[in-house]
C-alpha cells in the first residue's frame, strides 16, 4: 500500500537553484491514523563516524543509539551498521548505501530503504508499524549560513553544502563527489586539457621510443605500449573525482584526530573519549537566541557537541547587542537566529550550525515533530503558555528539556527528563571497598601467607598498611567473638595495638614507620562494614525502586544489569555488591602492592562473572536471546561503579504547573520560613508570568510602571498562592525587587547560567556526573543558589 | 562614534538596574544615571591571566559597560586552549593571547578598550597597578597571586595605624579546576588575603623521591621515573635540553621509558594522555566552569555598585547536581601581610640559619620558595643568605652551616626577607631563646 507514495521524491519541487522554500504547514495527505507513527529519517550526518581520537591502543567505540552502551566495532569499520550487544538493535556506523537512507522505527528497530521512501512499514513480527518518514519541508527550513542547497550528479539527492570554502562536494547519500558551481568546471577542463595535451605527446614519445624496440621484441612493445595506455586512461579518468577526494579526506581525517585530542584534551580528561563522542553525537536545539541562550551554547559549541539549531523568530534589537556577544553591533534588525548562529559557529569548525527563522511557537502549531530530531532542547525566556505546549511534545516523545530563564539578577533553571540513568557519576570522594570487614578467601590467603613478626626491618616498613590492618585485625576478633571494632573507644583500642607493632630498635626504642602511620589513619574508613555501606547506597539510590519496576521485554540494559545486580546481591554477594576491585595507593613495596592489587582485581572479575551469568539468566528469562555476546567490559564497567549508579527522574512541566498536583506542600515551607529564601524567587516568577498573561507585558519593563506595577504584581501573587491553598505571604520586599528587575537579562547573569545549564546538558547527554532534580534557582545579588523539587 | 550608547537603548538591561533602587541594593547605592557614566568613562579595571577565566572575564565586564580595563599576560596561545578560551581561533595559535583577546573584544564590542599587555605582573611597577579601581586575575600560579596579593598591600597608606580607604585597591580572585571552582573578594588590609588563606588551596601533588626511584606502584611513579631521573641523565634530545610537554617526541620518549620500568615491575595503565598529563602537569578544565567563576569574579566588580559585594570566599562545584557555598574567610592577624608590626621569629641560639630557611620554605603559612635573608648589623646591611643570584649564593653559602649566634644575631634583631611570592621584603622580628627546645614554639607558630 505504501508503494505509491514510496515513489514520490523526497525533496519535491526544489531545484538546485532555487532557494529552500518558506516553510509551510504540513498539510499532509497522510495524516496519521492511530497505528502509523512519525517519525523523522535518521539523516546521514546524524551519525558522525566513531570518535576515533584513542591515543594508544584505544579500543574504537560508539554509543548505541538506542540504549547508550558501548560498542566496540574494532574490525567491524567496514560495515554500515552494527549491532549492540546489550540491546540487540542496530547502529549505523557509516552513511548509508548509495540512495538508501537509515529509518528508526519507535519500536528501535533500524531500517534502511530507499532514500525517497515516505512511508514504510517495519517487519518486525510484533511492531508491524507504518512509519511515515519525516516530512521534506522539515529539512528545507534548517539552513547553515553560508550553505547552499545543491543536487548531486549521480544519485540527484538534494543536500546542504558550505559553498565558501570548496568546490567539491562529497554527497552525504551516495557517498559520491560531485563539483558546485561553474568555476571548478572550468578549472577542471583546463586540467583535463593540459594533461590529456602531455599525454598525447607522451603517447608518442612511447610509440616512438617503442619502435626502436620493435627490433628486439615486438610482443613486449605491443604490451607495453597497450598497458601504458591503460594506465593512464584510468588516472585520466579517475583523476578529477576520486583521487583528488580521497587525496583531501586523508589529509582531513589525520589532521582532525591530532587537533581533537589537543583541542579537547582538558575535557577528555573528564569525561574520557567515550563522553567526547557521545557529545559529538548530540543534535541540540536551542529556541530563542536569548544572552541566556548564546551563553548557552557558546559552552556546548566549545566542547564539541554534534550540531546546534537556533530557533528564533526575532530580528536583532539594539538591547540585545548590549547583553548578548554573539550579535554584533552591525546586526541590528537582521534575523536574530541567522546572526547568532554565524558567530557561534565560529568557535569550533566541527560543530554544524543551522537555524530556523521562525518563532517556537509557530513550529509548535505546524509541526510539532519538529522537536523530535533532537537528543535535547534548551529554551530560554518562553512564555508559559508556550513552554507548557512544548514540555508536552518533548515528554511524549522523550526528549530531555532545558527551560532556562534570567530575570534581573535572578537565574532560574529547570530540568524536565522522565528517567536519565548513570553509570559514571564520579563521585568526589568516594568510599575505597576493601573488604577488611569480610575478607574474600584469596585476599585472606594472601594476608595470612605473611608474619610480620618474622621480616626483616625493609620488609616490615614496606608491608601495605592494608595488610597491617588485616593481621591485627584477626588478633582482634579473636579476642572479642570474631566481631570487628565498631565503636569510637573500640577502633581507638585497635589503633594503640597497630601502635605497639612498629619495629623497635635494637635498643628497644620504637621507630616512626609511614605505612603504620597509614594504618592507624585509616582504622577509622577501612572499617565501616561493607553491608552498611551498601544499604546507604541502596537507600541513596534506586535499588529500592527495583522491586517497582518489573522487568520486560522493552527494559533498557540499565534496568537489567540492576536486577541482575540486585539478585547477586542476596545471592552469591552475600548482601555486598561485586567487589570494585581498586585499592588506594599506599606506601609499600612494588612487589606486595602489585600483588595485592591483583587480588582485588581478580576477585572483582570472579564477580564480574557471576553478574554476567545472571543477566543472561534475565535475557532468556525475558525471552530475548542472542545474548551470548554481552561484552565483558561493558559488565565491568557497570560493577566498577555498582555502588555510584545513580537514576534522575524528574516531573513534567505539567505536574509542576496544575495547581492539583503542583508541590505546594514544600513551596509553603518556604513561604514561612524567616531568612531570606531563594525558592521565592520562584514562587515570584509564577507571579511575573501571571501578569504577563494578563497585562502583555512584564512589570516594571518602563521606568514610570515601576512603582504602579507594585500593588498590580502583588495582587497577581496573591492569587497564584491562593490558586495553591496557600495562605502565606511573601515580603514585599521581593515584589519590589522583581518591579525593579523589569525583565531586564543582565549579561552576568545569562553567563552564569550559560555555565551551568551547558554542564547539566553536558550530564545528560555523556550519562556522566549527576544533574539537578529538577530546579535550580540563582541568587546574582548574593551569589547564593538552591535547588529544590517541584 | 560614541552614538552607539545614546541612540539605541543598547545599555537599556543594565539600565534598570543602575537607575532604579531596590529593597536588596547595597545600602550605600545610589540609583541614578552617573552610575554608567562612572562605568563606561571613570573606572579603569585590570585583568591579569588572558586565559579560561580571562577571556570569559573581558567579555562580560565589555558587556557591563566597562571600556578602560587593560589586560596583562605573558602567555601564546596553545591548540588546547581553544576548548574554552573563546576570543582565539585555529589561526591565532603561537600568538600572544592578552594581544588577540583585545582586539577580539574591540572589535565585537564597539566603544570598548581594552589595552593588551604580553608581559609579566613583575614588569610593572607601583605606578602602573596604583592606576586602577580594581584588580581582577585569572591565573593559575599561586606565586603570581601571592605577588599581586603583596603588590596591592604595598599600595596601602595607613593613617594612625588605621588602613587609609582610598588607597584600598580591591582584588577579586577566582580559580578553576574540573568541575570545580572558587572566587573570592580581598580589600587588602581590610579583609582576608591570599596569604591568609593559602591552606585552602590544595598542596601540589609530589610523589616521594623514593618511592619513584625504588618501589612505584602506579603508572605515575613510572612516568615520573623517566621524567626525573631518566631524562637528565640520558638527554635523549641533546645536552641541556629541557623537557617540553607539548611535544609529541619527548612526551612519546618519556612514555616508552615509562613503559619499560612499568612493564618490569607489572604496573598497567601507561598512555600517552597520562604521560603528558603528569609531565605538564595537566589540570582539567572545560569552558562551563571557566564561565561561571568568571562572572562570580565580574559581579564582585560590577554588583560593587548596586547590590551587596561577596563576603568573601565563594566554593562552586557541579559533579552532583549543582553546589555554591559562600562564607567568610577570616583575616590572620599574625601575619605580616594582614599586620603592621613585624612577625616574631622564634628559633634557639644553637639554630643554624639553614633552619630558619627552612622554616620559611615548609610552613604552611609562608610557603616560600627560595627566600634570601637580609639583615642590619651595626648600622651595615649584611646579605645572611640569598640563593637566586649565584654569585651572593656561593658567597653566602657558609652561612647555612654556621648558627644564628655566630652569625652575630641576636633577639629583637629584625631580618629582611625577599622571595619571588612576594613583591616587597617582609620584615621579621628574631627571638632568640637559649632553650633547646624550640620546636614545639614554631609548630605554634606554624598553627596560628
Amino acid at each position: 500500500m505504501a508503494d505509491e507514495e514510496e515513489r514520490t521524491p523526497l525533496l519535491a519541487g526544489i531545484t538546485s537553484s532555487a532557494a529552500p522554500p518558506p516553510y509551510s504547514p504540513t498539510s499532509d495527505s497522510y495524516a496519521s491514523p492511530s497505528s502509523e507513527a512519525s517519525v523523522p529519517a535518521v539523516e546521514p550526518d546524524e551519525l558522525p563516524p566513531p570518535y576515533t581520537a584513542t591515543p594508544q591502543g584505544g579500543i574504537p567505540m560508539i554509543n548505541c543509539r538506542v540504549c547508550q552502551a558501548m560498542i566496540n566495532i574494532e574490525g567491524k569499520q567496514h560495515l554500515h551498521v552494527v549491532k549492540c550487544s546489550v540491546c540487540q538493535e542496530a547502529t549505523p556506523i557509516k552513511a548509508p548505501p548509495p540512495g538508501k537512507k537509515y529509518v528508526r522505527c519507535p519500536c528501535n528497530c533500524l531500517l534502511v530503504c530507499r532514500s525517497t521512501a515516505q512511508r514504510i512499514a517495519c517487519p518486525r513480527p510484533n511492531c508491524q508499524r507504518v512509519i511515515n518518514v519525516g516530512t521534506p519541508h522539515l529539512t528545507s527550513t534548517v539552513q547553515s549560513p553560508n550553505s547552499q542547497q545543491v543536487k548531486c550528479a549521480y544519485c540527484h539527492q538534494m543536500f546542504l553544502f558550505s559553498v565558501v570554502a570548496r568546490a567539491l562536494a562529497r554527497c552525504p547519500h551516495c557517498r559520491k563527489v560531485s563539483s558546485v558551481g561553474y568555476n571548478s568546471v572550468r578549472v577542471r577542463g583546463i586540467i583535463c586539457l593540459v594533461l590529456g595535451l602531455a599525454l598525447i605527446s607522451a603517447g608518442i614519445g612511447v610509440t616512438g621510443g617503442a619502435k626502436i624496440l620493435i627490433l628486439e621484441s615486438k610482443i613486449i612493445t605491443f604490451e607495453n605500449k597497450s598497458g601504458k595506455w591503460k594506465a593512464i586512461q584510468q588516472f585520466v579518468d579517475s583523476y578529477p573525482t576520486r583521487r583528488v577526494a580521497s587525496l583531501v579526506k586523508m589529509a582531513d581525517a589525520s589532521r582532525s584526530t591530532m587537533d581533537k585530542n589537543n583541542k579537547y584534551d582538558r575535557q577528555l580528561r573528564l569525561w574520557g573519549d567515550h563522553g567526547q563522542s557521545a557529545l559529538e553525537a548530540a543534535k541540540v536545539c536551542l529556541i530563542n537566541a536569548t544572552a541566556t541562550g548564546t551563553e548557552i551554547l557558546k559552552n556546548l559549541v566549545l566542547p564539541g557537541i554534534g550540531s546546534f539549531t537556533v530557533v528564533d523568530g526575532k530580528k536583532v534589537q539594539a538591547e540585545d547587542v548590549g547583553n548578548n556577544f554573539f550579535l554584533s553591533a552591525d546586526s541590528v534588525g537582521k534575523s536574530r537566529a541567522q546572526v547568532a548562529t554565524e558567530l557561534l559557529g565560529e568557535l569550533n569548525e566541527d560543530v554544524s550550525g543551522n537555524f530556523v527563522d521562525e518563532s517556537a511557537e509557530t513550529l509548535l502549531e505546524n509541526n510539532p515533530d519538529f522537536f523530535g530530531a533532537f537528543s535535547l532542547v534548551i529554551a530560554t525566556n518562553l512564555n508559559e503558555k508556550i513552554l507548557l505546549q512544548l514540555g508536552e511534545v518533548l515528554w511524549e516523545r522523550n526528549i530531555p528539556l532545558l527551560v532556562c530563564r534570567c530575570y534581573g539578577f535572578i537565574g532560574y533553571l529547570r530540568l524536565v527528563v522522565r528517567e536519565h540513568t548513570i553509570v559514571e557519576s564520579h563521585p568526589d570522594n568516594a568510599h575505597e571497598d576493601l573488604r577488611l570487614d569480610r575478607p574474600f578467601p584469596t585476599l585472606q590467603r594472601f594476608c595470612d601467607s605473611f608474619d610480620l613478626q618474622t621480616m626483616s626491618k625493609k620488609d616490615h616498613s614496606h608491608t601495605p598498611w592494608l595488610l597491617i590492618l588485616y593481621k591485627y585485625l584477626q588478633e582482634w576478633k579473636e579476642k572479642h567473638d570474631g566481631k570487628i571494632p565498631s565503636c569510637y573507644q573500640e577502633k581507638n583500642q585497635l589503633k594503640e595495638i597497630i601502635r605497639k607493632g612498629v619495629w623497635l630498635s635494637e635498643e628497644g626504642v620504637p621507630q616512626e614507620e609511614e605505612n603504620f602511620e597509614e594504618a592507624i589513619k585509616n582504622v577509622n574508613s577501612a572499617l565501616v562494614p561493607t553491608k552498611v555501606r551498601i544499604k546507604i547506597t541502596i537507600l541513596k539510590s534506586f535499588l529500592s525502586l527495583l522491586s517497582l519496576l518489573p522487568l520486560s521485554f522493552q527494559s533498557k540494559p540499565f534496568w537489567i544489569m540492576c536486577h541482575a545486580l540486585k539478585d547477586f546481591v542476596e545471592n552469591e554477594g552475600e548482601g555486598c555488591l561485586p567487589v570494585r576491585g581498586t585499592i588506594p595507593d599506599m606506601t609499600s613495596d612494588s612487589d606486595r602492592y602489585i600483588k595485592l592489587q591483583t587480588v582485588y582485581r581478580e576477585q572483582a572479575a570472579a564477580d564480574v562473572e557471576l553478574v554476567t551469568r545472571r543477566v543472561h539468566t534475565l535475557l532468556q528469562e525475558l525471552g530475548r536471546v542472542g545474548c551470548q555476546n554481552w561484552s565483558f567490559h561493558i559488565h565491568l564497567f557497570f560493577c566498577r561503579n555498582a555502588s555510584f549508579l545513580r537514576v534522575v527522574r524528574c516531573r513534567s512541566l505539567a505536574e509542576e504547573y496544575n495547581n492539583s498536583t503542583a508541590r505546594t506542600e514544600e513551596l509553603g515551607q518556604h513561604l514561612e520560613s524567616e531568612e531570606g529564601d531563594d525558592v521565592l524567587f520562584y514562587i515570584l516568577l509564577r507571579a511575573v508570568d501571571r501578569f504577563y498573561e494578563k497585562y502583555s507585558r512584564f512589570p516594571g519593563v518602563d521606568n514610570d510602571n515601576v512603582e504602579p506595577d507594585i500593588p498590580l504584581l502583588k495582587t497577581c501573587l496573591s492569587k497564584q498562592l491562593q490558586d495553591w491553598g496557600l495562605a502565606g505571604t511573601v515580603k514585599d520586599d521581593y515584589v519590589h525587587e522583581m518591579c525593579r528587575y523589569g525583565a531586564s537579562e543582565l549579561h552576568t547573569i545569562a553567563a552564569y547560567m550559560g555555565g551551568v545549564v551547558a554542564q547539566e546538558a553536558i550530564k545528560i547527554l555523556t550519562a556522566q556526573f549527576v544533574p539537578i532534580n529538577n530546579t535550580y534557582i540563582y541568587n546574582g545579588f548574593q551569589q547564593m543558589s538552591t535547588t529544590i523539587c517541584l | 562614534m560614541g552614538t552607539d550608547t545614546e541612540c539605541s537603548g543598547r545599555w537599556n538591561h543594565i539600565r534598570r538596574l543602575l537607575e532604579r533602587g531596590g529593597p536588596f541594593a547595597h545600602p550605600d547605592f545610589e540609583p541614578s544615571s552617573d552610575n554608567l557614566t562612572f562605568i563606561q568613562e571613570t573606572c579603569r579595571i585590570l585583568v591579569i591571566g588572558a586565559g579560561g577565566l580571562g577571556c570569559e572575564l573581558l567579555k562580560n565586564l565589555a558587556l557591563l559597560g566597562f571600556r578602560d580595563v587593560h589586560v596583562i599576560d605573558m602567555d601564546t596561545i596553545d591548540v588546547s586552549n581553544l576548548n574554552r578560551q573563546f576570543l582565539f581561533r585555529p589561526k591565532d595559535v603561537g600568538s600572544s593571547k592578552a594581544d588577540v583577546a583585545a582586539r577580539f573584544i574591540n572589535t565585537r564590542v564597539p566603544g570598548c578598550k581594552v589595552t593588551p599587555h604580553h608581559a609579566k605582573i613583575q614588569d610593572f611597577d607601583e605606578s602602573f597597578y596604583r592606576g586602577f579601581h580594581i584588580v581582577v586575575c585569572g591565573l593559575d600560579s599561586i606565586v603570581a597571586r601571592r605577588w599581586i596579593n603583596g603588590m596591592l598591600f604595598s599600595l596601602l597608606k595607613y593613617e594612625n595605624g588605621e588602613v587609609d580607604q582610598t588607597s584600598v585597591i580591591p582584588l577579586v580572585d577566582g580559580g578553576t579546576e574540573g568541575l570545580k571552582g572558587n572566587a573570592r573578594v580581598i580589600l587588602p588590609g581590610i579583609t582576608a588575603c591570599i596569604e591568609c588563606t593559602l591552606d585552602l588551596y590544595p598542596p601540589q601533588i609530589n610523589f616521594p623521591l623514593c618511592t619513584i626511584a625504588h618501589t612505584p606502584r602506579l603508572p605515575e611513579h613510572c612516568i615520573e621515573y623517566a621524567r626525573i631521573l631518566l631524562w637528565p641523565k640520558e638527554e635523549p634530545f641533546g645536552a641541556g635540553v629541557a623537557i617540553d610537554g607539548d611535544n609529541p617526541l619527548h612526551v612519546s620518549w618519556i612514555m616508552k621509558k615509562a613503559e619499560e620500568r612499568a612493564e618490569e615491575y607489572g604496573i598497567t595503565g601507561i598512555t600517552y594522555r597520562l604521560t603528558q598529563g603528569v609531565v605538564k602537569r595537566i589540570i582539567p578544565a572545560v569552558a562551563s566552569t571557566n564561565a561561571v567563576i568568571a562572572v562570580c569574579l565580574t559581579s564582585c566588580v560590577f554588583h560593587n555598585s548596586c547590590c551587596q559585594p561577596l563576603n568573601n570566599y565563594m566554593n562552586f562545584n557541579d559533579i552532583e547536581g549543582v553546589y555554591t557555598y559562600t562564607f567568610e574567610a577570616q583575616k590572620r592577624v599574625r601575619l605580616s601581610r594582614c599586620s603592621l608590626q613585624p612577625q616574631a621569629l622564634c628559633f634557639c641560639e644553637e639554630d643554624k640559619l639553614q633552619d630558619v630557611i627552612t622554616y620559611l620554605t615548609e610552613s604552611t603559612v609562608y610557603q616560600m620558595k627560595s627566600p634570601g635573608i637580609t639583615t642590619s648589623i651595626d648600622g651595615k646591611n649584611r646579605t645572611l643568605y640569598m640563593q637566586t643570584v649565584k654569585s651572593i649564593e656561593e658567597k653566602t653559602r657558609g652561612n647555612l652551616k654556621k648558627t644564628l649566634k655566630e652569625l652575630g644575631l641576636t633577639s629583637g634583631q629584625e631580618l629582611y626577607v625577599a622571595d619571588i611570592t612576594t613583591p616587597s621584603s617582609l620584615i621579621f622580628r628574631l627571638a632568640l631563646s637559649t632553650s633547646m627546645d624550640t620546636s614545639a614554639e614554631n609548630s605554634l607558630n606554624a598553627a596560628n
